[in-house]
């Protein structure tokens, strides 16, 4: 028996998660966005904020009407403001988004998974002005690349991280392997035997590997479920002859993630 | 350790959708929408997705009923373990009489500390012009204030210098502005461990010292002392105050203790955030004085009217930071 393969890490290890425990025990993860996502949300933010200083500057010609000066000082302190406000005003409103943010699905959130406060808020966004330096967020970025929780130095005083915030809805399982004519169920000792065996992770790994036909190339899927199907069969020998490995897999999976212990073709599922 | 999936799902799907209905309703609307029997039962709702949640990563992988339970858990969590004041009220009184002064007080050496920095500079820059009247062109590059301090003085009192005329409060305008942003950048300068902080304060310094120097060295320190004085109390307390702001980042990322830096620096935060909001108030004060006081030079205001509200300023700034507020803590816990 080949050795049993050690999935004992988590598959996204490509992506950097955080983790939090609630007082009942649950521990979460959600994922933090990367320095990349950030920065396509920021340049977008960016653009939003020129051209509302744009209007702003345009706006100001109406004081020019009371005082040519007073349009002078509208258009300074709205430059400087703005930069600040625009980041605070829809942090604060919109739960940690801003449109930016919104359009790629970040969300900025407190380290521990709680409220954001306003002082946070604004902390963060007032440290923009040395994660910029030298130019474009180089330093900002720079640091959340490296950083553990993927922060810049803004997020670090401000005890904030920005999430990739995405609502699932669950899986339909029936639509993967559908139990229409599964032939190990005319092996319920073997099925039982698969069941125990065969550990979460690696009939979450099967699940993963059948849910993702479209995404791979013809040569690498036929080789990966070569392979699954060898590393399947060496644990629980199915015998059903002239049926893909493919088929095999799907028909594995349902047994190890559907009910039904017998075949009942005619029983509704 | 075979879980199933499909029947976990269609027996718990309901609450999970009641969850995020919930969740949707408090977001638009607030928990204040919710009665008792509303707030239990999102309260149950959490602790049944939590116990699913948990069931499903004991005995299941499943990544993305995982994350969407998750998803709801960590939402839910925020909004019942979150200290929340969604009626947030601008505590101005309270922010100036108390809050300010006493952050100032905590971190008074952090104050001198800056304070001592400019005054190093101030004196080698006033020395180095003094000695090496050559060194104004290195030191001092504003084009304001090239040529002779005398010349200066002359044309002033004589009253040909209209260049404010009409543009007093734009002036005001780029004073503060600029003045704010010059002060935000000596506080966030403070993570390189406090060293930019000090190099701006110090260069800072010599400049202050060295157009004092000039004007001294011409012997019209008095003109200097009624132009500066009155804006300058405030415009350099400000600066300080952003150089003790840099070196409070500073401090928290070198002390020692239980925690990582950056946690020290998180807890700093709100301090930092006092002194940054403080100052700009000293600063605005300073911009409409400069703009609109500052320029009258004698005979239109003698100097020594100027120099007696510069130094009634300065005794105001010593009362406000060094005394004010200070009862109501002793009494506090």
């Amino acid at each position: 028996m080949p050795d049993r393969l050690d999935i004992s890490t988590h598959d996204s290890s490509t992506t950097n998660r955080l983790f939090i425990t609630t007082p009942e025990g649950i521990s979460l993860s959600l994922t933090l966005a990367g320095p990349g996502s950030r920065m396509i949300a920021l340049i977008i933010d960016s653009l939003f904020i020129t051209v509302i200083v744009g209007a702003m500057t345009k706006l100001g010609g109406v004081f020019s009407l009371i005082n040519p000066e007073f349009k002078v000082a509208f258009i300074l302190f709205s430059q400087l403001v703005t930069g600040w406000m625009y980041y605070i005003v829809f942090e604060w409103r919109l739960r940690g988004q801003t449109p930016g943010k919104k359009l790629f699905k970040l969300r900025v959130l407190d380290k521990d998974g709680f409220q954001l406060k306003l002082g946070q808020i604004v902390l963060r966004n007032l440290f923009r002005v040395i994660d910029a330096i030298p130019v474009f967020y180089l330093l900002g970025g720079f640091i959340c690349m490296f950083s553990s929780k993927n922060q810049r130095i803004g997020d670090m005083i401000a005890a904030t991280v920005v999430i990739y915030d995405r609502h699932f809805s669950p899986p339909h399982i029936e639509n993967i392997a559908p139990d229409k004519f599964n032939s190990f169920y005319n092996y319920p000792h073997l099925i039982s035997r698969a069941r125990q065996q065969i550990t979460p992770r690696e009939a979450s790994m099967l699940l993963k590997a059948i849910l993702r036909r479209e995404r791979l190339l013809p040569e690498s899927r036929m080789h990966l479920y070569d392979e699954l199907t060898d590393y399947f069969k060496s644990i629980v020998h199915f015998p059903v002859e002239n049926i893909s490995n493919e088929q095999y897999l799907r028909n594995m999976l349902g047994i190890l993630y559907l009910r039904k212990t017998h075949r009942t073709p005619l029983q509704q599922i | 350790m075979i879980f199933d999936v499909e029947r976990f799902i269609t027996q718990n799907k309901a609450n999970w959708e009641a969850l995020e209905r919930m969740l949707d309703r408090i977001h638009q609307v607030g928990f204040k929408s919710f009665d008792f029997n509303e707030s239990n039962q999102f309260y149950y709702l959490y602790h049944q997705t939590s116990s699913d949640l948990n069931r499903i990563q004991t005995f299941s992988s499943e990544s993305e009923l995982i994350d969407y339970l998750e998803g709801l858990v960590s939402r839910a969590y925020a909004e019942i373990y979150s200290i929340q004041r969604r009626k947030w009220r601008i505590r101005f009184k309270e922010f100036y009489l108390v809050t300010f002064p006493n952050v100032f007080r905590k971190h008074l050496n952090l104050f001198y500390l800056a304070l001592i920095t400019m005054l190093v500079g101030a004196f080698l820059g006033g020395s180095a012009i003094m000695l090496d009247p050559q060194a104004k062109d290195i030191l001092i590059r504003f084009s304001h204030l090239e040529g002779s301090p005398y010349q200066r003085v002359l044309e002033e009192e004589k009253g040909r210098n209209k260049a404010l005329d009409g543009q007093k409060i734009s002036f005001s305008s780029y004073l503060i502005t600029h003045n704010i942003q010059v002060s935000l950048f000596a506080l966030v300068l403070g993570i390189t461990f406090g060293l930019g902080t000090l190099i701006l304060l110090f260069y800072n310094g010599i400049i202050l010292g060295a157009v004092i120097g000039d004007y001294l060295r011409f012997g019209v320190g008095t003109f200097a002392a009624g132009w500066l004085m009155p804006h300058g109390a405030f415009e350099i307390w400000a600066i300080l105050i952003a150089g003790q702001a840099g070196f409070l980042i500073a401090k928290s990322l070198l002390k020692g203790g239980p925690h990582s830096r950056i946690t020290q620096l998180s807890m700093a935060g709100k301090e930092i955030l006092t002194l940054f909001f403080g100052l700009s108030s000293l600063l605005v004060w300073a911009g409409i004085v400069e703009a609109f006081f500052s320029q009258y030079h004698a005979p239109i205001i003698p100097y020594n009217f100027k120099i007696l509200f510069g130094i009634i300023e300065v005794l105001f700034l010593i009362y406000y930071f060094g005394f004010l507020g200070k009862e109501k803590t002793e009494s506090g816990t």
